[in-house]
Parts: structure tokens; sequence; C-alpha cells
């Protein structure tokens, strides 16, 4: 509780910075570089955290065939304005879904905004939760 | 002065290793278990030794490289594993040529090595030791430390894990490449440390997660042929299997995972529960069509390792190495890692016979300690007479095999040699000698430590005459860690 409350007003306290953001770059590492060419990165932007991961806001698409070395950046466009939290997965093989093997591991690299991770399970809305500063990239490590 | 230590002192002196020498070298850890020195592990560093020292004569025919695997780095920063099967990948290639030896060994550059090489300190959690992840767990990859077997198929060397992909590897150099993608469909799959390769080249194996059974058939030019994945409520560990002319034989432990305890912090060999009420279930799978496949049920046994497996149509035999309960097994691993001897972690031969056409099982056990069983790599899925073990002779009260043994499980007939009270003995693999064609002609392989010399080395054996003692021993510089499972391929 004490947790959601701080995170809550450092949100606040960036608002007026993040509400002229319209557009964000996103520097993207640890793409497989074996499977970029026909790829693409999916990235689903939640503003919400009772949709997260559920149902995003608006989702945009980027063809990886500029990619070097496992690192592309790309542009965000017309992002809503506050604070939002991102989730990307590389669309390996273009088929616009994030795949899974045969025991439901996902085989394509992935990754959330603020590097956020849970253990065992996805991470939570607010550990992913940021809010875009013009003009500073935001930076996303994909595994 | 306790008993163990003045029991452990007279022990020493009676070997012939002197109270000032001890004062002298013995390191702090394991200094009550010598023989356990080479469990402390390496910080991360490769060994090279060129034309070890060769004690005896190697045979002229023996020529080839033999790799072997194990866990060779146990701790950092300070904090170290507490599970003997936690340790990061060291893998090591033996070269025989031309009468010459030489050793080479390096740590498998898997995700997790890398990242924690770079700072320093363990970031992840490993099999038996709870450690905050501190980056992202995406599956078993993420924590996938390569440490188990090896095998090779033409210019790759794999290093085997049981969880999580194979690493592949160059086998001249030993360069880390990357995790192995079989196909696509098999991105991320876990692919077992135990391949049975059968005298053609066709590999089978398999791979466990969530309680389903992958099994894999793989052409001899790396070639996936078949796959399938088997919802048969697959153990929480399952190490080996067994393959015959027409079966793929597994035991399948009534060992589950208690989940709720990882997510509370527990390391996931803690979270194992052992149903000692429940039956192992023996399943017979027909290599033919994996759809055809039958269940049988014997008492709660815990098997890491299988020799090899035949059958006739009717019966189907299995020889395996029976160990304690997990729960025990796991105590003993962790004893080793604190430089400490085990209490009770015996391992024994056992003979299985299915009547597949009755269904009758029937179970022979014999009492020799041993484990890593082999078999001539002509037999595989054939049928077989002999089995080669590492064993235990007169140890007492100290941790480790010392000795080998041959078993005709035809006759019960069995031969064995000691290296006595200072040696380590670990697993040696059977090379057919070139041009014989009977099962058994060739020569045992394999490593071993002497604790008075603190090195490790390579020892060649008749293979049909064990008791001779050894033809041939190569002694390194250093001592290596521990490794578990290897694999000879001749020039």
């Amino acid at each position: 509780m004490m947790k959601k409350t701080l995170a809550t007003a450092a949100l606040i306290a960036l608002l007026p910075l993040g509400s002229q953001a319209a557009d964000v770059t996103l520097e993207i590492e640890g793409l497989d570089a074996s499977r970029t060419a026909g790829a693409a990165l999916l990235v689903g932007i939640y503003t919400e955290a009772g949709q997260w991961l559920n149902n995003a806001a608006s989702g945009q698409r980027f063809a990886l065939d500029a990619a070097v070395g496992g690192k592309v950046t790309v542009v965000l466009k017309n992002l809503p304005q506050g604070p939002l939290a991102l989730s990307l997965y590389q669309d390996a093989n273009g088929n616009g879904k994030l795949d899974t093997n045969a025991m439901g591991m996902p085989t394509e690299p992935y990754g959330f905004s603020n590097n956020a991770f849970g253990q065992y399970g996805p991470p939570k809305f607010e550990q992913a939760v940021l809010t875009p500063t013009a003009g500073v990239p935001v930076k996303v490590r994909l595994n | 002065m306790s008993t163990t230590r003045r029991s452990l002192l007279t022990a020493l002196l009676a070997g012939g290793l002197s109270p000032e020498l001890m004062a002298l070298g013995l390191p702090g850890f394991a200094a009550e278990a010598p023989e356990l020195a080479p469990l402390r592990g390496l910080d991360g560093e490769g060994l090279d030794a060129r034309d070890v020292a060769i004690e005896g004569r190697l045979p002229a025919g023996l020529s080839g490289r033999y790799f072997r695997n194990g866990p060779g780095l146990m701790q950092r920063a300070g904090q170290r594993y507490r599970h003997w099967f936690d340790g990061d990948g060291l893998l090591q290639a033996w070269t025989l040529a031309d009468g010459r030896v030489s050793h080479r060994a390096r740590f498998v550059q898997t995700q997790k090595f890398r990242a924690e090489q770079d700072a320093g300190r363990f970031l992840l959690p490993a099999f038996g030791t709870a450690i905050a992840a501190e980056r992202p767990v995406r599956g078993p990859d993420s924590v996938n430390v390569a440490n188990t077997s090896v095998l090779l198929q033409g210019d790759s060397l794999y290093a085997l894990w049981e969880g999580g992909s194979a690493y592949e590897l160059d086998p001249a150099t030993l360069a880390t490449r990357g995790v192995k993608v079989w196909s696509d469909a098999l991105r991320g799959m876990p692919f077992s440390a135990h391949p049975k390769v059968e005298a053609d080249g066709t590999v089978w194996n398999f791979g466990t997660a969530n309680g389903r059974l992958a099994v894999y058939q793989i052409g001899a030019n790396g070639q996936v042929r078949r796959h399938a994945v088997l919802d048969v409520q697959a153990p929480a560990m399952l190490h080996d299997f067994a393959v015959s002319q027409r079966h793929l034989v597994f035991l399948l432990a009534p060992v589950t995972m208690d989940w709720a305890a990882v997510r509370a912090g527990q390391p996931m060999v803690d979270a194992m529960r052992w149903g000692a009420g429940q039956p192992t279930r023996v399943l017979v799978v027909d290599k033919a069509d994996f759809s055809k496949r039958r269940v049988y049920e014997m008492p709660a046994s815990h098997v890491f390792h299988f020799g090899n497996a035949w059958d006739d149509g009717r019966l189907l035999r299995v020889d395996y190495v029976q160990g304690v309960p997990l729960p025990e097994f796991n105590v003993a691993a962790e004893q080793i890692m604190r430089g400490q001897r085990t209490t009770r972690d015996v391992s024994t031969p056992r003979v299985l016979e299915i009547d597949l056409q009755t269904g009758r099982l029937s179970v022979t056990a014999r009492d020799e300690a041993v484990e890593f069983p082999v078999v001539d790599p002509r037999v595989v899925a054939q049928r077989h007479r002999f089995v080669w073990y590492p064993t235990a002779v007169d140890t007492g009260v100290r941790w480790g095999f010392n000795g080998l043994m041959r078993l005709d499980i035809d006759s019960g007939a069995r031969e064995r040699f000691s290296f006595g009270h200072d040696v380590v003995v670990e697993e040696h693999v059977l090379v057919p000698r070139p041009g014989s064609t009977r099962e058994g002609e060739g020569w045992l392989v394999g490593m071993g430590y002497d604790m008075k010399r603190r090195r490790s080395f390579l020892s060649v054996f008749n293979a049909m005459r064990l008791a001779d003692g050894p033809l041939a021993r190569a002694w390194l510089p250093y001592a290596v860690p521990y490794g578990f499972h290897g694999r000879f391929y001749p020039a």
C-alpha cells in the first residue's frame, strides 16, 4: 500500500513534463539478431493498471529490417498523454503474435518498460509505468 | 580433537601423508575430507595443459578426443552454491594423438555465466540455491548452466543440461557459439543431458517441463526426424532414460514440484516433494509410434542413470542404478558442497525385466556401491551383456568412488579394480578398439583425482581386464572439479 502511494505521488510530480511528450524515441536492444529480417517490433501501450497486459490502449508496429547487432531505435508517435507502461516483443516470424513452444514457453524476445520483470511471472503495471520526458529516449532490453 | 578428525588423521598417516604436509597444504575447504577438495571449484578461468606426463603406455590404437562436462564454478563474491548440480558448466577436452596427450577446459559461456562473470556475483536463482533474480527469468534457459554432459555431431559440440536447450561449442577451441535451436518448433525446448546414440548415429532424447514429456529423434546429420510432446504427468525431475530396439523406457518417480514454495522463494530442489507411498511408473513408448505407450508400476524408487535396454518384442530388459530417495540424495549433494562427508548416499545396480505380454515386472538387485553406468557404444539399444561403473571398494567413511567394476548382467559375474584410499574415480567410458567387433573389446577411459598429489588424471584400462590395473595414466599439473559425464570420439 505504502509503495503504491509513493508511486502515485512520483507520477503526479512528473505529469507536467510528460504531458508535453507526444512522440517518444524508443531504444531497443536484446533482439535476436538472427531473426530480424521480415520481423517486427510490436509495442503495446497501456495507460490503466486494470487493463495491463489484457487490453492495450494502443499498439504500434515497426519493421526490424534496419536493426543492427540486436539493436534498433524507433519513434513512438501520438502517445496518449500521461503515465504509461509498455509491453514489447520481437515478432520474429511476422505472424502478429508472441509464439510459444510446445511447453508453453515464449520463443520470441520480449520485455517491458523500465526493464521491469516479475519473479515467475510478468511484472506489475506499477513496475513498468513511466512518464515520458521530452527529448529523453526510453530504453528497453528484450530477453 | 574430534573422533572424525582423529580417524581421518590416522587414515592419512596410514596412507603416508605426513602431518607436516597436512599442516602446510590442506586448504580450509574440505580440510577434514580431502577427497572433496576439487569441489571448491574454479574462479571462471579455463585450464590448459600440453604434453601431459604419461605414466605407463597409452595403447597405440587409442586416438581421439574425450569431452567431459561438469559443474566447475561453485562460488562468487563469498556466496556458495548449495547443491552440486548448481555449478556452472566446465567443458573439458582431452586430445590423444600420436602418443601425446593434451587437456583443455573452458566454461560454457551461458547467458547466466556471462552476466555473472561480468558482475562478479550471482544474479540468478540456481536449481538448489535461492538467489533473488536481478535479471528476468524468462524460462529454463535464463538459468541454464549447461553442466551435465556432451554430444558431438559433425563440427558441433553440445554442452547439455537437463531443463533447457543444449549450448553449442566449437569442438576445437571450446569457444561457445550459443544456444542450439534444433528447429523452429523446438526453440527453447528442454533437451536432456542423456541422449542415446545408436550405432547408426540416430540420436534419441527427451525433455520435461510442467509435467509434459517431449521426445526427439534426430538424425546423425543433426536434422530432427520426429518429435512429440506426451502428457504423462512427468515428474519434476527426470534425468535419464533407456532405449531398446523397439522402445523408449522411462522411470517416472513420484516427484512433484510445489510451485507455491518456489514462488515464496524456496529453491527448486527444496520445493520437490517425494511421494514415498506412490509408485514409480514405468513408461514404455513405441519408437515407431509415440502414441503407443504402456505404463507399469513399481514401488517408489529414484533412478538417475541407466546402462542400456534391449527387447525381443516379448521381454524388455533394462539395467539402471537405483539411488536413495531424492530428498536423501539432495541432503548429500549439499553436504559435499560444504566440504562435508555424506551420511547415507549409496546407489546400487538393478536389472528390470518387463514381460510385455503379461505386464509382469521383476527386479534383480545387487549391493555394490556404483554410479555412472556405461555400456559399449556399439550395443546401445541392442542386446548387451556388460556394464561398467565407478565403484566404492572398502572406502570406509570417505566420500566417492575409488575403483571400477565390470558387471556381466547375464551371469552376474563381476570384475573390479581399486585404486585404494587416495583416489576418487569418476565416470569412465568405453572406447572400442579399432577393428574389433566384440562387445567390450576396447578401453575404459575416464578421470580421477589423487588426493595426495592433488592432481587429476586420465586413466586407461583394458575394458575386459580391469583387475590388471590401468594401462596408462596421464597426470594433469592441476586438479579439475569433479565432472559428471563425457563421451569419447575416436580420431
